[in-house]
Protein backbone atom coordinates (compact mmCIF):
# COMPACT_ATOMS: atom_id res chain seq x y z
CA UNK A 1 0.00 0.00 0.00
CA UNK A 2 1.35 3.73 -1.08
CA UNK A 3 1.99 6.10 1.77
CA UNK A 4 -0.39 9.18 0.97
CA UNK A 5 2.89 11.67 0.11
CA UNK A 6 3.85 8.24 -2.45
CA UNK A 7 0.29 8.88 -4.03
CA UNK A 8 0.39 12.45 -4.43
CA UNK A 9 3.76 11.95 -5.68
CA UNK A 10 2.87 9.67 -8.41
CA UNK A 11 -0.22 11.64 -9.12
CA UNK A 12 1.55 14.83 -10.26
CA UNK A 13 4.20 12.57 -12.27
CA UNK A 14 1.73 11.11 -14.04
CA UNK A 15 -0.29 14.56 -14.59
CA UNK A 16 3.12 16.01 -15.95
CA UNK A 17 3.57 13.70 -18.68
CA UNK A 18 6.95 13.99 -20.18
CA UNK A 19 7.65 17.18 -18.86
CA UNK A 20 7.82 15.68 -15.27
CA UNK A 21 11.42 16.62 -13.02
CA UNK A 22 11.91 17.53 -9.70
CA UNK A 23 11.35 21.25 -9.45
CA UNK A 24 8.11 20.45 -11.75
CA UNK A 25 6.78 17.44 -9.77
CA UNK A 26 7.52 19.54 -6.20
CA UNK A 27 5.41 23.13 -8.10
CA UNK A 28 2.80 20.28 -8.65
CA UNK A 29 2.15 18.83 -5.47
CA UNK A 30 2.44 22.22 -3.39
CA UNK A 31 -0.29 23.34 -6.06
CA UNK A 32 -3.12 20.42 -5.47
CA UNK A 33 -2.54 19.18 -1.82
CA UNK A 34 -1.72 23.31 -0.90
CA UNK A 35 0.88 21.66 1.52
CA UNK A 36 4.73 22.77 1.39
CA UNK A 37 7.10 20.25 -0.09
CA UNK A 38 10.79 20.03 0.32
CA UNK A 39 13.33 18.48 -1.85
CA UNK A 40 14.97 16.22 0.74
CA UNK A 41 11.39 14.60 1.10
CA UNK A 42 10.61 14.48 -2.74
CA UNK A 43 13.78 12.97 -3.73
CA UNK A 44 14.49 10.67 -0.79
CA UNK A 45 10.76 9.57 -2.11
CA UNK A 46 11.30 9.78 -5.60
CA UNK A 47 14.36 7.50 -4.93
CA UNK A 48 12.26 4.92 -2.62
CA UNK A 49 9.52 4.71 -5.97
CA UNK A 50 12.42 4.05 -7.84
CA UNK A 51 13.50 1.17 -5.85
CA UNK A 52 9.97 -0.22 -5.44
CA UNK A 53 9.73 -0.18 -9.58
CA UNK A 54 6.88 2.68 -9.27
CA UNK A 55 8.41 5.27 -11.31
CA UNK A 56 11.95 5.03 -13.42
CA UNK A 57 14.23 7.87 -13.43
CA UNK A 58 16.83 9.46 -15.97
CA UNK A 59 19.21 12.74 -16.61
CA UNK A 60 17.42 14.96 -18.87
CA UNK A 61 19.17 18.02 -20.59
CA UNK A 62 20.33 20.88 -19.15
CA UNK A 63 19.32 24.57 -19.14
CA UNK A 64 20.55 28.42 -18.77
CA UNK A 65 18.13 28.80 -15.71
CA UNK A 66 18.75 25.72 -14.07
CA UNK A 67 22.76 27.14 -14.08
CA UNK A 68 23.55 24.85 -16.74
CA UNK A 69 22.55 21.33 -14.61
CA UNK A 70 20.51 18.82 -15.57
CA UNK A 71 17.05 17.73 -14.80
CA UNK A 72 16.42 14.44 -13.15
CA UNK A 73 13.06 13.42 -15.55
CA UNK A 74 10.71 10.56 -14.23
CA UNK A 75 7.86 8.55 -15.18
CA UNK A 76 5.40 6.25 -13.98
CA UNK A 77 6.12 2.85 -14.47
CA UNK A 78 3.36 0.36 -15.37
CA UNK A 79 3.22 -1.13 -11.63
CA UNK A 80 3.68 2.46 -10.14
CA UNK A 81 0.23 3.18 -12.00
CA UNK A 82 -1.32 0.10 -10.96
CA UNK A 83 -0.76 0.84 -7.41
CA UNK A 84 -1.39 4.17 -7.49
CA UNK A 85 -4.88 2.97 -8.58
CA UNK A 86 -5.04 0.54 -6.08
CA UNK A 87 -4.44 3.41 -3.13
CA UNK A 88 -7.43 4.80 -4.93
CA UNK A 89 -9.97 3.09 -5.72
CA UNK A 90 -8.78 2.09 -1.32
CA UNK A 91 -9.57 6.12 -0.16
CA UNK A 92 -12.65 5.78 -2.46
CA UNK A 93 -14.03 2.77 -1.27
CA UNK A 94 -12.86 3.82 2.70
CA UNK A 95 -14.99 7.22 2.26
CA UNK A 96 -17.88 5.99 0.46
CA UNK A 97 -21.05 6.77 2.39
CA UNK A 98 -18.74 9.06 5.23
CA UNK A 99 -19.60 12.32 5.29
CA UNK A 100 -16.72 14.56 5.66
CA UNK A 101 -18.90 18.19 6.02
CA UNK A 102 -17.38 20.11 8.73
CA UNK A 103 -19.72 21.26 11.29
CA UNK A 104 -20.25 25.28 11.17
CA UNK B 1 28.90 25.25 -2.37
CA UNK B 2 30.87 23.27 -0.02
CA UNK B 3 28.05 20.75 1.51
CA UNK B 4 27.18 19.88 -2.21
CA UNK B 5 30.61 18.10 -2.15
CA UNK B 6 28.53 15.71 0.20
CA UNK B 7 25.57 14.69 -2.37
CA UNK B 8 26.13 12.65 -5.03
CA UNK B 9 26.45 13.32 -8.63
CA UNK B 10 23.15 12.81 -9.88
CA UNK B 11 21.35 14.56 -6.44
CA UNK B 12 24.26 18.03 -7.17
CA UNK B 13 22.77 18.09 -10.56
CA UNK B 14 19.39 17.71 -9.82
CA UNK B 15 19.08 19.01 -6.83
CA UNK B 16 21.09 22.50 -7.57
CA UNK B 17 19.21 22.48 -10.98
CA UNK B 18 15.46 22.82 -9.39
CA UNK B 19 16.57 25.00 -6.50
CA UNK B 20 18.21 27.68 -9.40
CA UNK B 21 15.38 27.38 -10.95
CA UNK B 22 13.42 27.95 -8.48
CA UNK B 23 15.52 31.05 -7.80
CA UNK B 24 16.48 30.15 -4.09
CA UNK B 25 18.83 32.19 -2.21
CA UNK B 26 22.15 30.76 -1.36
CA UNK B 27 21.21 30.38 2.01
CA UNK B 28 17.89 28.31 1.44
CA UNK B 29 20.23 26.55 -0.81
CA UNK B 30 21.98 25.22 1.98
CA UNK B 31 19.66 25.11 4.12
CA UNK B 32 17.71 22.49 1.60
CA UNK B 33 21.25 20.44 0.81
CA UNK B 34 21.39 20.35 4.54
CA UNK B 35 17.54 18.62 4.98
CA UNK B 36 18.76 16.79 1.96
CA UNK B 37 21.58 15.09 3.72
CA UNK B 38 20.28 14.41 6.84
CA UNK B 39 16.96 12.41 5.49
CA UNK B 40 19.60 10.68 2.95
CA UNK B 41 22.60 10.34 5.45
CA UNK B 42 21.72 10.94 9.08
CA UNK B 43 20.85 7.77 10.78
CA UNK B 44 24.43 6.68 9.18
CA UNK B 45 26.02 9.58 9.99
CA UNK B 46 25.02 9.72 14.08
CA UNK B 47 25.69 6.11 14.19
CA UNK B 48 29.54 6.73 13.08
CA UNK B 49 29.71 9.68 14.81
CA UNK B 50 28.59 7.75 18.31
CA UNK B 51 30.93 4.84 17.55
CA UNK B 52 33.97 7.27 16.66
CA UNK B 53 33.09 8.89 19.76
CA UNK B 54 32.71 5.46 21.87
CA UNK B 55 35.67 4.21 20.51
CA UNK B 56 37.38 7.11 21.42
CA UNK B 57 36.52 7.42 24.90
CA UNK B 58 37.75 3.62 25.25
CA UNK B 59 40.27 4.30 24.10
CA UNK B 60 41.07 7.32 26.23
CA UNK B 61 40.35 4.87 29.29
CA UNK B 62 42.75 2.35 27.65
CA UNK B 63 45.18 5.29 27.50
CA UNK B 64 44.59 6.29 31.45
CA UNK B 65 45.16 2.71 32.53
CA UNK B 66 48.17 2.14 30.07
CA UNK B 67 50.23 5.16 32.01
CA UNK B 68 48.63 4.32 35.31
CA UNK B 69 50.69 0.88 34.68
CA UNK B 70 53.92 2.45 32.64
CA UNK B 71 54.27 4.60 35.25
CA UNK B 72 53.62 3.07 38.40
CA UNK B 73 51.28 5.96 38.99
CA UNK B 74 47.74 4.80 40.53
CA UNK B 75 46.88 8.66 40.43
CA UNK B 76 46.59 8.15 36.48
CA UNK B 77 43.94 5.72 37.21
CA UNK B 78 41.60 7.87 38.78
CA UNK B 79 40.77 10.00 35.80
CA UNK B 80 40.36 7.03 33.61
CA UNK B 81 37.28 7.69 31.00
CA UNK B 82 36.21 10.98 32.20
CA UNK B 83 35.98 13.17 29.51
CA UNK B 84 32.90 15.08 29.83
CA UNK B 85 33.63 16.42 26.35
CA UNK B 86 32.36 12.79 24.94
CA UNK B 87 29.51 12.63 27.61
CA UNK B 88 28.54 16.30 25.97
CA UNK B 89 28.70 14.21 22.51
CA UNK B 90 26.84 11.93 23.33
CA UNK B 91 24.09 13.75 24.41
CA UNK B 92 24.30 15.47 21.26
CA UNK B 93 24.43 12.33 19.32
CA UNK B 94 20.86 11.13 20.97
CA UNK B 95 19.59 14.34 19.88
CA UNK B 96 20.18 13.20 16.55
CA UNK B 97 18.73 10.49 16.42
CA UNK B 98 15.57 11.93 18.12
CA UNK B 99 15.50 14.37 15.32
CA UNK B 100 15.92 11.43 12.93
CA UNK B 101 13.03 9.74 14.37
CA UNK B 102 11.34 12.75 14.19
CA UNK B 103 12.29 13.43 10.77
CA UNK B 104 11.62 9.66 9.53
CA UNK B 105 8.04 9.98 10.94
CA UNK B 106 7.50 13.44 9.47
CA UNK B 107 8.16 12.49 6.08
CA UNK B 108 7.12 8.47 6.46
CA UNK B 109 9.80 6.73 4.95
CA UNK B 110 10.65 3.28 6.78
CA UNK B 111 10.96 2.89 9.85
CA UNK B 112 12.59 0.05 10.97
CA UNK B 113 16.39 1.22 10.01
CA UNK B 114 15.78 4.28 12.38
CA UNK B 115 14.46 1.93 15.46
CA UNK B 116 17.48 -0.28 14.78
CA UNK B 117 19.90 2.66 14.80
CA UNK B 118 18.45 4.02 18.09
CA UNK B 119 18.37 0.71 19.84
CA UNK B 120 21.76 0.19 19.19
CA UNK B 121 22.58 3.75 19.42
CA UNK B 122 21.41 4.16 22.99
CA UNK B 123 23.25 0.42 23.93
CA UNK B 124 26.33 2.51 22.63
CA UNK B 125 25.51 5.17 24.54
CA UNK B 126 24.96 3.48 27.70
CA UNK B 127 27.81 1.63 27.83
CA UNK B 128 30.33 4.31 26.43
CA UNK B 129 28.80 6.53 29.59
CA UNK B 130 31.47 5.88 32.01
CA UNK B 131 29.94 8.12 34.69
CA UNK B 132 27.22 5.23 34.84
CA UNK B 133 27.72 3.23 37.74
CA UNK B 134 28.12 -0.30 35.75
CA UNK B 135 25.30 -3.13 36.49
CA UNK B 136 23.19 -5.17 33.77
CA UNK B 137 20.32 -3.44 33.79
CA UNK B 138 21.53 0.78 34.95
CA UNK B 139 22.86 1.16 31.16
CA UNK B 140 19.36 -0.20 29.44
CA UNK B 141 17.48 2.37 31.53
CA UNK B 142 19.83 4.93 31.27
CA UNK B 143 19.34 4.43 27.31
CA UNK B 144 16.32 5.11 27.59
CA UNK B 145 16.44 8.21 29.79
CA UNK B 146 18.56 9.85 27.76
CA UNK B 147 17.20 8.70 24.35
CA UNK B 148 14.09 10.09 25.75
CA UNK B 149 15.62 13.29 26.47
CA UNK B 150 17.30 12.81 23.06
CA UNK B 151 13.96 12.50 21.20
CA UNK B 152 12.43 16.02 23.26
CA UNK B 153 15.52 17.49 21.77
CA UNK B 154 15.36 15.72 18.56
CA UNK B 155 12.04 17.24 18.07
CA UNK B 156 12.85 20.83 18.35
CA UNK B 157 15.61 20.63 16.42
CA UNK B 158 13.81 18.72 13.60
CA UNK B 159 10.89 20.98 13.40
CA UNK B 160 13.23 23.71 12.98
CA UNK B 161 14.89 21.77 10.40
CA UNK B 162 11.64 20.93 8.47
CA UNK B 163 10.09 23.87 8.77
Amino acid sequence: MLGEFEYLLLTATARLGEGAYGAAIRKEIELSAGRRCSLGALYTTIDRLESKGLIETWMGEATPQRGGRAKRMARVTEKGSREASAFYKAVVKATAGVPWSVPA
Amino acid sequence: MILARFLSDTDREAVLGDLAESGASRFRMSLEVVRLLLRRHGWTLFLTLLLVCFTANQASDLAWRFAAWFFHQPAFAAGTGRVPTWDKLYWLLSGGFGADLYLGWRSGRAQRQNVGVVIVGSALFSLGDDQIPYSHALPVLFGVVFLGGGIVLGALFGRVISA
